[in-house]
């Protein structure tokens, strides 16, 4: 039949809103046959929202109009999407690990014969000439938890061209592999394209846009900035794209410095696989922002610090006397604070009540003289801090889960500042809040700084960092690469050396 | 001399349980003659019908990612309704049992899949309700058979070989079978595995969870029915407590508790070597108390072990 | 910008969500309308020889459910009760010719020590508490039984256990008073100290709990060792009641205790419950169980009702928690 439309895969007009935030607005994208298509943009810019859509995860809770082969489709749901003929491959693998390659790739289609005997032979031999034909270098045979992430990937990727995807989406293939892994996909996907395959190829790696890729579309706050050919364009370029915009003023002016002071000094911080020879210095009153792309290593960094997660090897100093941190009891109790990124399940305890939450760090101040918890002094406290952050809640009572995101927020704050720390470590502080909220949070954290808390804060919204800090390190896969003073920052910056292109 | 050494080493790690069944049978042989006899084998291997059979389902269960813990209580009350039914016939009563037994299993299944309640409280609580509705129709006194070729069944045997362990056999070769060749049995693998997966490969979660505990009482339901007729009686406190026993033989035999892996061949030794210390046991005149703490301490072990040797994968449905 | 902050003079400690004050009401609601039925049913009943036989009945049943709140409160259960309780029997009645006191000593230190055990498995090693509990209790079970040989014992040797088990005091059975007095000790220690706080974060989400600086395998290992004291206290009235002690006597008591933490309202996910909602739970189930013997139900159909009583009670906690999850 043919095809008089020129796209495989056309979106229109996609848009998709989150409470408080729009992640998507008035997007476009069409894929042509046997095309790799890039998709890069900032965090947040909108690529896990656009790939979630496309893959079915959303149904059809957006707004827009999604086109195959010029036929309008409603994608009802991951599995829907997967007949339609769209495949994703998350950097979570899939697979059931205790079965073998061949089984895993035909997954719920075992070939049987009419009195439904599955015919293993024929599960083998497609298998075999699949691998094959991809040239991939695994034997049908082994167990899928035998092989490596790079080869599990592979076969997801043979799975998805199996079941005849006309387009298959890649997640940040290339995270968790090597570089001699990553030529090996390369090739693997050119062999897919040429038999008919388009692909959707997200990735924070510019570099590998440039080996990979036809066209490239640059998305930045959820809209489409630019869309071009590979070939009429360079990584400066690129960059340039996804952070163009007006920094804005909403940050306001710092009237304060940092003092010189150090008080708090990290060495060589390592942990196995997830960062190395990690070191840098906090003074007092200072915020100091880590930047770098997500799983960059900045939150096992600092969970580290806090005593939450182990550090393998490396010494912190708090003015100048090594301390030892084996938890987070020892954590708060050496005067740091931590906020948590996954706030909503860290953070703060759904379960509980406004004034639980806040208290629980100081159980033994709101204790009576005979060693109970009274009612009073938790209402008190409680009420202080509700009072001095503005959580806006009907009463102390009411249980967190049901303030908004941005209130939670607060609540996680407060609890944490209940313990005075001298360093407070905020892992995305203000990420998924509304805009009101986000400026009293800054304002809270700058009126903190001002009163000599260290503050270390991990953003992936380069505006958010750039107006806050006074200094900025740019962490790029577990290695501290460079760090910023506020008069050298920009985002064009922190963003190449975030990326690796300086 | 160093190369057996070595082979009996690969063997030894390679196909664990046979090693076990076989030392174990060796040094208890050498410790009491009276062990090997065929008298006493051939004990083991019917003592250990009834665990056996009951383990065929269970194992399939388990591979699914679920237990049931009613089995035990699934066992007795076929056994009451396949005696109760006797006056109208030995087929309808053979037929009546089994549809008592399996539509338990349908009941969990349904609790468990469609009501999303945890598959611990589920078992437990039809365990009680049918153990107790059995000690209620039988008013706790045993009941006998009134058709004596019932026990044919149980008790009777072709060529030496009694028909239980014919049985027996019978349905771990298909199950094997249905593990291996059929879409029920590899899917079973698949949902253990990684459900999410299963259900964007288009399985059918939740029909095929549901027929798993169906598959799992069913089987129960059959080893109520051929114990019944081994004695021609049925009592609604046969088979107390087994419900461990019979998930210990399968996870002792390679299938585990988490899901995705194990298979009836793993579990049928794991049957035999429980068998086994059972026999051994009793010919070394162990106290029954002792018994009991020595049952208990292999539940811990063998679960533990599980616990710590096997991966979880992150993604959860249930 | 602030909403006004009302203060409510009750206790934050017992988190009122609407739902759960629902539960606790209309579980009252239920407790009154059986009360009544009851009254209808036989006049045996509101007369105060039965009352107090009820009491009687459930002190051992409601001393364990305490205990059992505290374990379920920190996600989790322990199936082993009713084998503890067992051995702290069995030891208690044979070391009752060296004195009431080593008697009793002894039964609570074995409470302490079986409920280390599985605070240790479950809160330091992190095995599974549904297995690990299963399997302790055929370990306590047997060794119960070994201790004994399988034989009945004579128990109530000492005076005090006859005192507990027969006396009242002001025309109150004293082991009412018992009852009192472990329900309110227990309930300010899990309501009202910083400890018990801390169970019901760790109890709610363990993760956050750690993040707050919360040692949470202490805290669940603690609340095993705990829940074997009472269950030890628990013992001492079980031999205070019974003539003679046999392992096998209490074996079901773990699955009526169970429904009456469950029926109270503590769920069995964790974080959510307490100790005076387990005492609701326990005047429904005494009321249930007394009205079945009064109406001549056979103990077997008891069990049958209990049974489904107890799966209807997680059904409807189920359904409550993912209503309170639907945010």
């Amino acid at each position: 039949m043919a095809n008089n439309n020129e796209y495989l895969l056309e979106m229109s007009n996609i848009s998709k809103e989150f409470p408080g935030v729009k992640a998507l607005d008035n997007v476009t994208f069409n894929l042509k046959e046997r095309e790799v298509f890039a998709i890069v943009g900032e965090n947040g810019a909108g690529k896990s929202t656009l790939i979630k859509i496309l893959s079915g995860s959303y149904g059809n809770d957006f707004d827009g109009e999604i086109k195959i082969s010029g036929e309008k489709i409603n994608i009802q749901g991951p599995k829907h999407a997967i007949e339609l003929g769209i495949s994703t491959i998350y950097q979570e693998t899939s697979l059931v690990q205790d079965i073998t390659v061949a089984e895993n790739i035909f997954l719920g289609r075992q070939p049987t014969n009419k009195f439904g005997k599955i015919n293993w032979e024929q599960i083998f031999k497609y298998s075999e000439k699949l691998l094959k034909d991809l040239s991939i270098n695994l034997t049908p045979h082994v167990l899928v938890n035998s092989l490596s992430t790079a080869q599990q990937q592979l076969v997801e990727i043979v799975k998805a061209f199996s079941v005849k995807s006309k387009i298959i989406i890649m997640d940040e293939p290339t995270s968790s592999i090597t570089e001699e892994d990553t030529e090996n996909l390369f090739n693997i996907i050119r062999r897919i394209v040429s038999g008919g395959t388009s692909i959707i190829y997200i990735s924070h790696r510019i570099k590998e846009i440039f080996m990979i890729a036809d066209k490239v579309t640059v998305l930045r706050d959820g809209k489409t900035v630019k869309t071009m050919e590979v070939s009429e364009t360079d990584e400066a370029d690129i960059v340039k794209y996804m952070v163009g915009r007006e920094l804005g003023d909403l940050y306001g002016e710092k009237s304060y410095k940092a003092s010189q002071k150090i008080i708090f000094e990290a060495k060589n911080l390592t942990r196995k696989g997830k960062f190395k020879d990690v070191s840098f210095t906090l003074r007092e009153g200072e915020i100091l922002g880590l930047s770098g792309l997500v799983g960059a290593g900045r939150s096992e960094i600092v969970r580290s610090i806090f005593g939450l997660d182990r550090l393998d090897s490396g010494d912190l100093f708090l003015y100048g006397q090594k301390v030892s941190i084996k938890s987070s009891a020892d954590g708060i109790s050496n005067g740091f604070g931590f906020v948590s990124e996954d706030r909503r399940t860290e953070s703060i305890i759904q379960g509980f009540s406004v004034a639980a939450n806040i208290t629980i760090l100081l159980l033994k101040k709101i204790l009576s003289r005979i060693g109970l918890i009274s009612s009073k002094r938790e209402k008190d406290l409680a009420k202080r801090h509700v009072k001095e952050f503005s959580i806006k809640t009907p009463s102390l009572e009411q249980l967190v889960m049901n303030l908004s995101g941005g209130n939670q927020q607060k609540v996680a704050l407060a609890r944490c500042l209940s313990t005075n720390p001298k360093i407070l470590i905020l892992d995305e502080p203000t990420k998924g809040i509304d805009v009101g909220a986000k400026k009293e949070i800054h304002t809270l954290v700058k009126n903190l700084a001002n009163k000599g808390v260290s503050v270390i804060m991990i953003s992936s919204e380069l505006p958010e960092i750039i107006g806050m800090c006074h200094r900025v390190a740019v962490i790029r896969e577990g290695i501290l690469v460079n760090t910023f003073n506020k008069e050298e920052l920009s985002e064009e910056k922190l963003l190449s050396a975030a990326v690796g292109n300086a | 001399m160093k190369v057996t050494a070595k082979k009996i080493t690969n063997f030894a790690i390679d196909k664990k349980l046979l090693f076990i069944i076989i030392v174990l049978i060796i040094v208890l042989s050498a410790a009491d003659k009276s062990f090997f006899t065929i008298r006493s084998l051939t004990s083991i291997l019917d003592h250990t019908t009834i665990l056996g059979i009951m383990a065929v389902g269970m194992t399939i269960l388990l591979i699914s990612g679920w237990f049931d813990l009613s089995v035990g209580g699934v066992m007795a009350f076929s056994g009451i309704i396949t005696i109760l039914l006797q006056p109208f016939g030995l087929f309808i009563s053979i037929l009546g049992g089994l549809l008592a037994g399996t539509s338990i299993g349908a009941l969990n299944g349904l609790l468990v899949v469609k009501g999303k309640i945890n598959a611990f409280i589920v078992t437990l609580g039809t365990m009680i309700i049918f153990r107790g509705l059995g000690l209620g129709i039988t008013k706790s006194t045993p009941i006998k058979g009134t058709i004596d070729a019932f026990q044919i069944i149980g008790r009777g045997s072709v060529f030496g070989i009694p028909y239980r362990v014919l049985l027996l056999i019978i349905m771990y070769v298909a199950a094997w079978y249905i593990l291996k060749y059929t879409k029920f049995g590899r899917n079973d693998y698949a949902i253990g595995g990684n459900p999410l997966s299963a259900k964007l490969a288009g399985i059918n979660v939740n029909l095929y969870a549901f027929l798993y505990f169906v598959f799992c009482s069913f089987t129960a339901a059959i080893a109520g029915i051929v114990l019944s007729s081994s004695v021609n009686t049925a009592s609604a406190v046969f088979g107390s407590g087994i419900e461990m026993l019979v998930i210990v033989s399968a996870v002792l035999g390679g299938t585990s508790l988490f899901g995705g892996k194990g298979g009836v061949v793993g579990t049928i030794q794991g049957v035999i070597i429980l068998g086994i210390i059972e026999r051994a046991m009793v010919i070394f005149n162990i106290d029954t108390n002792y018994q009991s703490l020595f049952r208990g301490s292999i539940i811990i072990i063998v679960v533990v072990t599980d616990a710590l040797t096997t991966r979880r994968q992150e993604m959860t449905l249930r | 910008m602030m909403n006004d902050i009302s203060t409510k003079s009750s206790d934050i400690g017992f988190k009122k969500s609407f739902v759960k004050l629902f539960y606790s009401q209309a579980m009252l609601l239920v407790l009154i309308i059986f009360l009544v039925l009851m009254n209808f049913v036989s006049d045996k009943f509101l007369t105060s020889g039965n009352l107090f036989n009820i009491i009687r009945q459930v002190t051992v049943l409601g001393i364990m459910a305490c205990g059992m709140t505290i374990v379920v409160i920190g996600k989790g259960i322990d199936l082993s009760a009713a084998s503890i309780l067992a051995l702290c029997a069995v030891v208690n009645v044979m070391l009752q010719p060296f004195g009431y006191i080593t008697a009793i000593s002894a039964a609570i230190l074995t409470g302490i020590i079986c409920g280390s055990i599985n605070g240790y498995l479950i809160g330091k090693i992190k095995a599974n508490f549904i297995i690990v509990t299963l399997g302790t209790q055929i370990l306590f079970t047997a060794t119960a039984l070994i201790m004994t040989g399988g034989r009945n014992l004579k128990s109530r040797t000492e005076r005090i256990f006859s005192y507990i088990g027969d006396e009242s005091i002001l025309g109150i059975p004293v082991m009412a008073y018992i009852l009192i007095i472990v329900f309110i000790v227990f309930g300010i220690l899990l309501h009202k100290t910083a400890a018990g706080r801390r169970l019901f974060a760790t109890g709610l989400n363990d993760k956050a709990a750690k993040v707050a600086g919360i040692n949470t395998s202490n805290i669940i290992m603690g609340s095993y060792v705990i829940n074997g004291f009472i269950i030890a206290v628990a013992s001492v009235i079980l031999t205070s009641r019974l003539p003679r002690i046999r392992v096998g006597t209490a074996s079901y008591y773990l699955f009526d205790v169970i429904t009456i933490v469950v029926l109270g309202g503590t769920a069995l996910s964790g974080g959510v419950g307490g100790i005076y909602k387990t005492a609701i739970g326990l005047m429904i189930f005494a009321v249930m169980n007394n009205g079945m013997m009064l109406m001549g139900i056979p103990f077997e159909y008891q069990q049958m009702i209990k049974g489904i009583i107890l799966i209807l009670a997680v059904l409807y906690d189920e359904f409550n928690r993912r209503k309170r999850l639907l945010y």
